[in-house]
């Protein structure tokens, strides 16, 4: 019983083989083992001889049995049963599997899961309940005990996923009091070996655990160290500073950060060093201030789960800023315009938007700017209020209308008179100067420029709250900014116009410091916004997803000294669509570190995979060949074959020779078809066949007239091109693969992604081609089909960051020196790979473009099948230039990126430029770009002072 | 078809040369015994007496001595000898790749037998073929090159009895596979002929002993019957029983003709073969040795 029911079969359906044997036995039984022909001339002696021997002389039946046998075993090793023993259960209580499945435990899920399914399956043939024990909290309901039967247990795992919370020790505490002590319990802890909480509870859990029963505790699925961006600063206006910390520090890692767009498009990515012994690394990430805006998250690739994540909220955010003002003047005159002043001291920090007052209400703006507006309508105003009370911001400046209107939407009250003028004609006083910020304004530090004068300025009316509800003020104590808080926004009142007219201060750089202060103030961390309490907006699951909120999350209140991370306040957005704001896990864990636990001496601890699984198929295969063996030995001994001293080895072992070669390749995992051997002994082609005969027989064509053209100018001899169905054929020995894509092209499955992944990880080169770069569309200057389809087709892919072609890349100057890449068509951009730093030594594997190369070179019977336009001719035959460069790319990678070609490459670039320049004839459509002729020319200068210094 | 046809022409000379060999280890056997001189003719001198014919004094031996000597020579008693061998399917047979077949031991024994008559001075001919009866090389000659037709050509397989002269001497090589009555048959009519002679028995060594084991088809040489045996073991000593009996009666029937008999398997040395032929052949006629 128990070595039967730790067998298990991976092919069971080889068992259908079993059926015919009762075949096999008529027909074994039918033909008796042939006797030996031997001539024999005094046959006639022979004659009465023999009779009553002929009836015994069919098979006998041990020997039938043992044939039997031998095909049984056979086929029992066609279904690849492996035997799995399990020295597990010493004890018959129920069985416990305590499941980590804190964010640390996404990272390989799956694998987790499998290994619990295992569990229960084992739990299963034994008959066992299962209690699975999830270590984090969901919701209050979920903990309780629930003795489950394994097939229960397993629809339960099927739905447990990983929870972007760390595990809860008290919870699982709170869980194991409730179970009774009088069991002897099987416990087995999938642990993530990360410390959550302290060393020592860990310590006292596992005790805990072991005075239970029977404890395992299964750690080797944590052997990739946890990895969590912990904090991101900007440092500077365009550079984030990202640190790093991960759980095991025992060895040196490179990973990659990946800046990412609200839609999940790469901006920049970043390789970052974990140094031996180092926990944590930082790095520092530039963006253009423009891009940054476009910033929404920070990945470590290829991790997912929560703490891998750093959401970036509004805080990081250029703001929304509506202005809305006299636009005619600004058209006119914009110097004199007070919104011109405002666009540019906004500009480096805001997306500015101008627009009806109402339009910007509704416009999911967070500061609208009144320059110069006085009297606002009463809906407006109401509107405006509403949406301060939001949390808006609303800032007016001081303006000769102002005085005419309502004290509605002003911070404070002005007076009715006339705003006073300093330092005017009629004036005595000086013009006044800003009084240095004090500390409760949030301009606080803001340095203020010694050459700004106020002129003329609004008075507010005295009162017990001006002094609060000051910001700035000059130096006799006059206010110049004002400031009240509605509800959650403000509105702040600046009491000099716009523009120039009043003071200077709007030419100057404190301005622009002081209107950003304002802006940041909509997103603010300033302790003075924080008392508010935020509803769940969009919240990481467990792999690093943003989601919907739970039912069970709650709002956050920011303004609490610690957060912690459970299930009610999971990492993710907080707010609303207005303002939000991102808790990020990684800032929450105090200390990244692994557990460090003693373990009783019953329990088994496993720190690797234990693979006693024994795969018996080749073993049952050698023991099948070897009753083969013996049976030729039985047979021989039956027809009297066998002579002792004399056995026909040479016989034998030819038999068995065939059968060895068949046998292993059974066995090898590896198949190679017959199809790849010709591939592999001699290079071909590849293209991807399309629903599309014609354009099937258009790739067939072009492949292989460009294969005779590179037979005739280099020494690549190539095969036939093979046309691959992607989802059966094997691709793994074409060193090029040509996709065309045509408008009914279907998405490829999940397998054939692995295996064009695969290929593309071990060098391979796909070139896609969307064929549609023909005049009609580009005209029309729209996405076509075929671009929607390779889009579709390579979202799939984890496709590294593609750029247009740039002026020094490989695949230029692989053969010939190439400007251009035309094919039927031209004119259209090449994308290939962003070749930083890749592992295929910067040699891109995927290479896009629209010219449908094939048709330019498909050739019948050595005429042409497409017109080329617009270039005829010239351009088809640099068509086939760029398809031997391609093919070169492929078959030597960056071999010409080489630095010992360089010189004279550039020798024969500054020839041929120099040539052009004389007489003008030689290519002039190719003319090289600026880019290129620059670099040439300086690396072309490098070289030369090397040479002279030497 | 090249291939086969230079393997048998390379068999040829090697028959040839193999035979001289046998011949010339018999011969030189022989002489060693005899008296010195080859002679083909001369048998001895004697005295001359009266009513022998003057032509034949030999000048040369009287001149040496007082008397006068006439050179005797043998009595024209030359013999005719008729070989044949059995050239049916049954005598291409061998047990195993290094034992000569049948057929081939028994053109080797007629090879080197008529070589080593034509240096007696025999008429031999090779029963079959309507040739007088040759002497010398030119025998030698058509017999290799009868042997050499033989086995590109068909066979003959049966003595043509007829042609046989009466008071020849026949030797008969087979392996006297058929049934006893027909050898009766043939034998009687040689000896109202007044034809005696010498039969050479060749088997194979496995003819006699069965040498197989287990589940065996066994097949005809002659025509294409079969037979199957599953355990060949099992029949081995009632075979060799019968076999037995049959070389048995075959030895009375040529014993009770007075005829001689010898036995000879593939694997003994052919030498023996032809030595013991050429000395029945010595008893039974005085040879001109």
């Amino acid at each position: 019983m128990s070595f039967f029911s730790s067998l298990s079969l991976i092919s069971p359906s080889a068992l259908w083989a079993l059926v015919a044997i009762p075949v096999l036995w008529f027909v074994l039984k039918m033909y008796p083992p042939s006797p030996k022909n031997i001539f024999f001339p005094p046959i006639q002696f022979l004659n009465n001889l023999g009779k009553k021997e002929e009836t015994s002389s069919s098979t006998p039946i041990w020997l039938l049995i043992y044939r039997i046998l031998i095909i049984l075993i056979i086929i029992f090793a066609f279904a690849n049963p492996v035997y799995n023993p399990t020295q597990f259960f010493s004890k018959n209580g129920p069985f416990i599997i305590l499941v980590d499945n804190g964010w640390p435990t996404s990272v390989n899920w799956e694998k987790r899961k499998n290994k619990i399914f295992e569990f229960i399956d084992i739990a299963d043939q034994k008959n066992l309940p299962v209690i699975l024990v999830p270590t984090t909290k969901k919701d209050i309901s979920s903990d309780k005990i629930e003795l489950m039967s394994p097939v229960d247990a397993r629809s339960k795992l099927e739905t447990l996923s990983p929870n972007p919370w760390p595990s809860e020790l008290d919870y699982v505490n709170k869980i194991l009091s409730r179970l009774p002590l009088d069991q002897n319990y099987n416990l087995v802890w999938l642990w993530d070996g990360i410390n959550h909480d302290t060393q020592e509870k860990y310590q006292r859990l596992v005790y805990r655990l072991n005075d239970l029963g029977t404890l395992k505790i299964i750690n080797y699925l944590n052997d990739l160290s946890t990895k969590v961006i912990s904090n991101v600063k900007r440092t500077r206006d365009d550079i984030l500073n990202v640190e790093i910390i991960r759980s095991l520090g025992t060895i040196e890692e490179n990973i990659y950060i990946r800046a990412l767009g609200a839609n999940g498009e790469i901006l920049v990515r970043k390789k970052t060093l974990f140094n031996l012994g180092n926990r944590k690394t930082k790095i520092d990430i530039q963006l253009p201030s423009k891009i940054m805006n476009e910033l929404s998250y920070l990945k470590i690739e290829n991790v997912n789960s929560a703490g891998s994540i750093y959401l970036l909220d509004e805080k990081w955010k250029k703001r929304n800023v509506g202005i809305f003002g006299d636009k005619s003047l600004f058209r006119t005159q914009p110097l004199l315009s007070p919104i011109y002043y405002l666009d540019r001291a906004l500009k480096p920090f805001s997306e500015i938007k101008l627009g009806e007052l109402k339009n910007l209400i509704n416009k999911n703006i967070s500061v609208i700017f009144l320059p110069g507006i006085g009297k606002i309508d009463n809906e407006n105003t109401n509107n405006l209020k509403k949406w301060i009370s939001k949390g808006g911001i609303l800032v007016r400046f001081a303006s000769p209308n102002l005085m005419a209107s309502n004290n509605d939407l002003l911070p404070v009250t002005l007076r009715t008179s006339n705003s006073r003028s300093l330092g005017g004609a009629l004036s005595w006083e000086k013009p006044a100067q800003i009084k240095s910020f004090n500390k409760e304004s949030p301009f606080y530090g803001i340095k203020i420029q010694n050459d700004i004068f106020i002129r003329n300025q609004v008075i507010a009316e005295p009162s017990p709250v001006l002094a609060s509800r000051t910001w700035a003020s000059l130096e006799d104590g006059t206010p110049l900014v004002t400031a009240l808080k509605i509800e959650k926004g403000w509105n702040i009142l600046f009491h000099v116009t716009a523009n120039a007219d009043w003071s200077n201060l709007p030419l100057s750089g404190t301005f622009v410091e002081i209107l950003e202060k304002i802006i940041s103030l909509s997103f603010s961390s300033n302790r003075s916004l924080n008392s508010e309490i935020l509803p769940p907006y969009r919240l990481l699951d467990g792999f690093g997803r943003l989601t919907d909120p739970y039912p069970y999350s709650a709002p956050i209140n920011l303004d609490e000294e610690k957060i912690s991370i459970t299930y009610s306040n999971s990492p993710g957005f907080y707010g609303n669509d207005l303002y939000r704001r991102a808790i990020n896990l990684g800032k929450y864990i105090k200390n990244l570190e692994p557990l460090v636990v003693t373990f009783p001496e019953k329990v088994s601890y496993e720190n690797t995979i234990p693979d006693k699984s024994l795969y018996l198929k080749s073993w049952l295969m050698i023991i099948s060949l070897i009753l083969i063996f013996l049976d030729h030995f039985l047979s021989l001994l039956i027809r009297g074959r066998l002579k002792i001293n004399k056995i026909p080895f040479s016989k034998i072992l030819k038999i068995n020779t065939i059968l060895l070669l068949i046998f292993t390749t059974c066995l090898s995992n590896n198949d190679i078809y017959a199809d790849d051997k010709l591939s592999s002994l001699q290079p071909q082609l590849g293209y991807i066949e399309t629903n599309n005969i014609e354009i099937d027989r258009i790739s067939q064509e072009g492949l292989r007239t460009l294969g005779k053209v590179l037979e005739t100018r280099t020494s690549i001899l190539l095969g036939p091109p093979k046309k691959i169905n992607i989802t059966k054929d094997s691709i793994s020995f074409l060193p090029l693969i040509y996709w065309p894509i045509s408008s009914d092209s279907k998405t490829i499955s999940e397998q054939s992604l692995l295996k064009i992944k695969n290929y593309i990880e071990n060098g391979g080169l796909l070139v896609f081609d969307t064929r549609d770069a023909n005049p009609s569309s580009i005209v029309k200057n729209e996405v076509t089909d075929e671009q929607k389809i390779l889009k579709e087709i390579l979202r799939p892919f984890d496709l590294p960051a593609l750029i247009p072609i740039p002026g020094d890349h490989v695949l230029r100057r692989s053969f010939y020196l190439l400007n251009e890449f035309p094919g039927r068509w031209t004119g259209e951009k090449l994308w290939v790979e962003a070749t930083a730093e890749n592992s295929r030594d910067g040699v891109s594997s995927i290479i896009i473009g629209r010219h449908d190369w094939a048709a330019a070179w498909a050739k019948i019977n050595n005429k042409p099948i497409f017109v080329v336009v617009p270039g005829g001719e010239k351009q088809r035959e640099y068509s086939y230039r760029f398809g031997i460069n391609l093919v070169m790319y492929a078959m030597t990678g960056n071999y010409k990126a080489d630095q010992v070609h360089i010189k004279s490459i550039l020798r024969r670039l500054q020839n041929l430029n120099f040539n052009e320049g004389q007489k003008g004839s030689e290519t002039p459509e190719h003319e090289m770009d600026s880019y290129t002729k620059k670099a040439i020319n300086e690396r072309f200068r490098e070289i030369e002072d090397e040479e002279n210094a030497k | 078809m090249r291939e086969k046809a230079e393997n048998i022409a390379a068999r040829i000379p090697n028959l040839v040369l193999r035979a001289n060999k046998i011949a010339e280890s018999i011969l030189t056997g022989l002489h060693s015994k005899k008296k010195v001189g080859p002679g083909e003719t001369f048998w001895q001198f004697k005295k001359y007496e009266h009513g022998d014919p003057a032509q034949l004094i030999d000048w040369r031996r009287t001149a040496k001595t007082n008397e006068i000597f006439i050179q005797e020579r043998e009595l024209e008693t030359v013999q005719n000898i008729t070989l044949w061998r059995d050239t049916s399917a049954s005598m291409h047979y061998s047990s195993k790749i290094n034992i000569d077949k049948k057929i081939d031991r028994a053109n080797l024994i007629v090879m080197a037998l008529s070589i080593i008559l034509s240096k007696t001075g025999e008429n031999i001919s090779l029963n079959g073929h309507k040739q007088k009866p040759l002497r010398g090389k030119a025998a030698t000659d058509f017999i290799s090159d009868q042997i050499y037709k033989n086995i590109k050509n068909s066979y003959i397989d049966n003595p043509n009895f007829i042609d046989i002269k009466n008071n020849s001497h026949v030797i008969i090589i087979s392996d006297f596979l058929n049934p006893i009555t027909k050898i009766e048959e043939s034998l009687k009519i040689l000896a109202n002929k007044n034809i005696h002679g010498c039969f050479v028995h060749i088997f194979d060594p496995s003819e006699h002993s069965l040498p197989f084991k287990g589940r065996v088809n066994f097949n005809s040489l002659e025509d294409n019957s079969s037979i199957l045996i599953g355990n060949v073991e099992s029949i081995k000593k009632e075979y060799v029983r019968k076999i037995n009996n049959h070389y048995k009666k075959l030895k009375d029937l040529i014993s009770s003709h007075s005829w001689q008999y010898i036995s000879h398997t593939t694997i003994s040395l052919p030498e023996e073969a032809v030595k013991n032929l050429f000395l029945s052949l010595n008893q039974q006629n005085k040879l001109n040795i």
